[in-house]
């Protein structure tokens, strides 16, 4: 029981929910980049909400089911092709044994997660799936998924009922975000105030990864450049290091930093980080504490009946 | 005496604190059902999941450990570690540097680095790896002007004020004295990392025959 890598491509790994209450030991929280897209791929092959499933960055890549099992693709929108021939990302797809379906390279957005209903069987480190790449432990070995890779899986129930995420439930990916930040514990040194971080548009660069994100724009004054004592820094958090361009905490971040801390994206908007890619441009909207909060029970409100037990991190 | 708290939407940090006071609400956070709890070298961050708790009720539970209501066992701190240390070459990579910015001889600075009271502040960077402080106050060591591309599983840096311990190889940018036997993080092990903030720790000198032996030919 199983399922084969073919082609990795750029960064493929076994994602599922984050790492629980271990950032005191310095474990950063990983998981899917985009929480809300495994959960809705999930969905669709009849697990719950953050099962393991694979992560694809930018594509292209292709795997071969060696049993029959249903499948189910959701994330940055591309071409999905079984043996060949285009099928729906968003549906429920069946395959048989020795299918192979690939992802092609996406069009907008980051990342595409491929969900299998037969479970992935790897044992769980830390109470969870997901890889941790930089650190160098859980999922496959500790690593980013390698062209022939045999993912094992165990024996799931593959008379999955064919499901469709409801067209008003899938998220839009284009190249321009917005992201709603409230002020960070360092904000106060932002000679411009929050306006700094908005109305500019961000560009994305291609120093990113799960771990952070390097933005380039306009670069940022602060009014004093000493450093800060280390503290906690969470996925989300906007650094501004010397050279002025912000540092977008990513996932798979680190759990404590040394320099200023001026933005934090909100928790409802978090999962979008994942579906930054390169040269992906971004707008940061300042929003008080308590608007993250609403936003959030909001957001969570709109899928809460398709996506039962959804968390968002 | 109240103290700074910043708030975002779904973590809050209680800043300005001295060290030790630090990892004592640390733990005393433990019985208040945070989702995570980070000590910082001067501060303590806790997040929440805002589908359990709200943002008010947050601040007022941070309020709440910050007056000491919801425990009294703060001063319990953890046992003090005793990790066993090798000050010789090749491990010792920039004892001649640090030594000399302390005003020391090189074969004098193990004496010096044993003899402190050196204690966990934070867990940072990467799984484990440990921010020690002590009470002494020495000239600010400089990060390495070109960051070494590999570092030993168990190197001990000095870098500012503070010790610094590595549990995996890997590039690193602090003037490393020396090396450790015992393995700070396990991701297989029921308790993955071996110190936590609050935790003296001791310094045993030994021979590099004697790391060789207890790294099992690791080192």
């Amino acid at each position: 029981m199983s399922i084969t890598v073919i082609k990795a491509g750029l960064q493929s790994s076994i994602q599922a929910g984050p790492f629980r209450s271990l950032r005191r030991l310095a474990v950063p929280s990983g998981g899917a980049a985009d929480t809300l897209s495994l959960a809705l791929a999930n969905r669709l092959v009849g697990k719950p909400y953050d099962a393991a499933a694979i992560e694809i960055t930018l594509g292209p890549a292709e795997f071969r089911a060696d049993h029959a099992m249903a499948v189910a693709v959701t994330g940055a929108p591309c071409q999905v092709e079984i043996n060949g021939e285009e099928a729906e990302p968003h549906h429920t797809l069946q395959l048989k044994a020795g299918d192979t379906i690939s992802i092609g390279r996406v069009w907008a957005g980051c990342r595409v997660y491929l969900a299998l209903s037969a479970p992935i069987a790897l044992a769980p480190v830390l109470g969870s799936q997901s890889t941790l790449i930089g650190a160098g432990f859980g999922g496959m070995e500790g690593r980013a998924l390698a062209d022939g890779d045999v993912i094992p899986t165990d024996h799931g129930d593959t008379i999955v009922a064919d499901l469709v995420t409801p067209a008003e439930l899938q998220p839009f990916f284009g190249h321009g975000f917005v992201l709603r930040v409230v002020a960070g514990p360092e904000s106060e040194r932002l000679a411009l105030g929050m306006a700094a971080l908005a109305r500019k548009r961000w560009r994305v660069s291609s120093r990113s990864s799960r771990m952070g994100l390097k933005l380039q724009g306009t670069a940022i004054d602060l009014n004093s450049a000493a450093p800060i004592r280390s503290g906690a820094v969470f996925p989300g958090i906007i650094q501004c290091p010397p050279d002025g361009m912000p540092y977008l905490i990513g996932c798979e971040g680190q759990t404590t930093g040394g320099y200023p801390r001026i933005g934090q994206v909100i928790r409802a908007d978090r999962h979008l980080i994942g579906q930054l890619a390169p040269n992906a441009t971004m707008l940061l909207v300042p929003v008080q504490p308590e608007q993250g909060e609403q936003i959030h029970a909001e957001k969570i409100g709109l899928w809460a009946e398709w996506l039962p037990g959804l968390a968002l991190a | 005496m109240s103290q700074p708290i910043f708030c975002a939407d779904d973590w809050l940090m209680i800043q300005a604190l001295p060290p030790d006071r630090v990892a004592a609400l640390a733990m005393a956070a433990e019985a208040q059902g945070w989702d995570d709890i980070v000590p910082g070298l001067d501060s303590l961050s806790l997040s929440w999941n805002p589908q359990q708790r709200t943002l008010d009720a947050a601040k007022t539970t941070a309020l709440a450990l910050l007056e000491g209501n919801s425990e009294d066992t703060a001063s319990a701190s953890p046992s003090a570690a005793t990790l066993h240390i090798c000050y010789e070459q090749p491990w010792a990579h920039d004892a001649d540097i640090v030594a000399e910015l302390l005003g020391l001889t090189t074969d004098a600075l193990p004496a010096w680095h044993m003899a402190q009271d050196w204690r966990v502040a934070m867990l940072g960077f990467q799984p484990g790896f440990a921010y020690l402080v002590c009470d002494a106050t020495t000239p600010d060591i400089p990060r390495l002007s070109d960051p070494r591309a590999h570092v030993e599983a168990g190197s001990v840096g000095l870098l500012g004020q503070h010790c610094g311990l590595y549990p995996h190889a890997g590039p690193g940018g602090w003037p490393i004295i020396g090396r450790i036997a015992e393995t700070l993080f396990d991701a297989h092990a029921p308790s993955p990392a071996l110190l936590k903030a609050g935790q003296p720790v001791r310094f045993e000198r030994i021979d590099s025959s004697e790391l060789t032996r207890r790294t099992g030919g690791a080192a």
